[in-house]
């Protein structure tokens, strides 16, 4: 659970949005129409990285593996080493 | 007439006005046309550059069936004031403008000075309105949209830097393929297609991508302009003192906006249905790895990497020998049409 409160705290910080109103949003929600780019998908790999003490690869860098709070989530995860939903939850 | 998206703001809005006079061309094959892969690096600012608009206004004019002119804003002429004639007479406009003066959006008014060039296509003089289309509309969400409608005359005028037309070829006017012979630059002069008569985007396409290649080897043009730019980003990696975000995120424009992103983009929309067979999983391939490395050199600018940057303006010199070589292919396949016939 706190991996994913963490995840919303980033995603809510990249697109300004506010922390609650992204906690309650659907895993397969669009971020795009939240205004998230190309540029601040990368914005928020980066606050990944920090975050997680990960490093993401260039292959996935591109929105579409990001553009979802589903889709992130299984980005933390695959640099983790853990299968998706597999954090302390 | 409608409008819809387009892949560039110059060329769409290029390939939009000229129907007005009855010749019908295809973005992409306007950009070939125009030597729009032939970019330029400038030395001084370490900087890479769309062609220059003169040089483009002087491509089209040599391998266009109609008559191309460019006017400057500026002492001694005024493109806005041309403009406004022209769109007063119901006759449309490429204006190149600073994007702040575009007052229908707010992240064009609010955001960073760009070059962006939109249609004049009327205007009321007693309202002080003008009736514009911009046909490549770059929302912050990264889509890419369409708008037309009326917005504030002044502001616009006062953000005109050029202004470029197309006009029928007046008869006995010393003809383009005259000119285009003496410079031996297209090998097809003097083969214009009639209006309404189907031009060929893949031909097109074919010889511009011979044009670009050619340019491999020269000072500050085309190849050679990518690979004096990618040699730069590794050594403004070391110099950029605290300024690495800035040029990052300029780097990462320039390749999303009139460079590789869109060579690429728009040789693949031009070709046939035998050259997409062969090429465009290849092409499409080469573009989503461009798209990695921009996002890369993003990263490294946004985690203040300069080891990271170094090592994408590397692999960027990489990228560019594999697409020489695929561009090479794909304009010498072209050249052997159906038959076995160049």
């Amino acid at each position: 659970m706190k991996d994913a409160l963490a995840i919303a705290s980033i995603v809510a910080e990249v697109l300004s949005l506010d922390r609650e109103e992204t906690m309650n949003l659907s895993p397969e929600t669009d971020l795009r129409e939240f205004d998230l780019n190309s540029m601040s998908a990368v914005d928020l790999v980066v606050l990944l990285e920090q975050r997680f003490g990960i490093e993401v690869e260039e292959e996935d860098l591109l929105i579409d593996r990001l553009c979802t709070p589903a889709a992130i989530e299984r980005l933390v995860m695959k640099y983790k080493g853990l299968p998706a939903g597999g954090d302390a939850r | 007439m409608t409008i819809r998206p387009g892949a560039h703001c110059l060329f769409a809005c290029a390939a939009w006005a000229l129907r007005e006079t009855g010749r019908s061309y295809r973005e992409e094959q306007l950009y070939f046309l125009a030597d729009g892969p032939v970019v330029e690096y400038a030395g001084a600012a370490g900087a890479l550059y769309p062609p220059a608009l003169d040089r483009i206004a002087a491509a089209l004019s040599e391998r266009l069936p109609v008559s191309v002119r460019l006017m400057n804003e500026g002492p001694g002429e005024s493109a806005s004031r041309a403009a406004a004639g022209r769109a007063e007479a119901g006759r449309r406009t490429l204006l190149v403008v600073d994007s702040r003066a575009l007052a229908y959006k707010s992240f064009y008014r609010l955001g960073e000075s760009r070059n962006h060039t939109v249609v004049l296509r009327g205007i009321d003089a007693a309202r002080g309105a003008a009736d514009v289309a911009d046909l490549f509309l770059l929302e912050p969400s990264g889509e890419i949209g369409c708008w037309s409608g009326e917005t504030d005359w002044r502001t616009l005028a006062a953000g005109v830097r050029h202004a470029l037309w197309f006009e029928p070829r007046a008869a006995g006017s010393s003809s383009a393929a005259e000119t285009a012979a003496a410079g031996g630059s297209s090998g097809r002069a003097g083969t214009f297609a009639a209006p309404g008569e189907p031009s060929d985007p893949e031909a097109d396409m074919a010889e511009g991508l011979v044009r670009f290649l050619a340019t491999d080897g020269t000072e500050s043009r085309g190849l050679g302009a990518y690979r004096q730019w990618f040699a730069s980003i590794g050594r403004q990696a070391d110099e950029a003192a605290g300024e690495l975000d800035a040029l990052c995120r300029e780097v990462y424009y320039r390749l999303r906006i009139g460079s590789v992103r869109h060579l690429l983009g728009y040789t693949k929309a031009s070709l046939g249905t035998r050259l997409a067979k062969r090429f465009g999983e290849p092409l499409e391939d080469m573009l989503a790895g461009w798209k990695r490395l921009g996002a890369s050199m993003y990263k490294a600018g946004a985690k203040q990497d300069r080891e990271a940057l170094r090592r994408a303006a590397n692999a960027a010199a990489v990228r560019l020998d594999a697409m020489r070589g695929l561009l090479t292919a794909v304009a010498e396949t072209a050249a052997v049409r159906e038959g076995g016939t160049e």
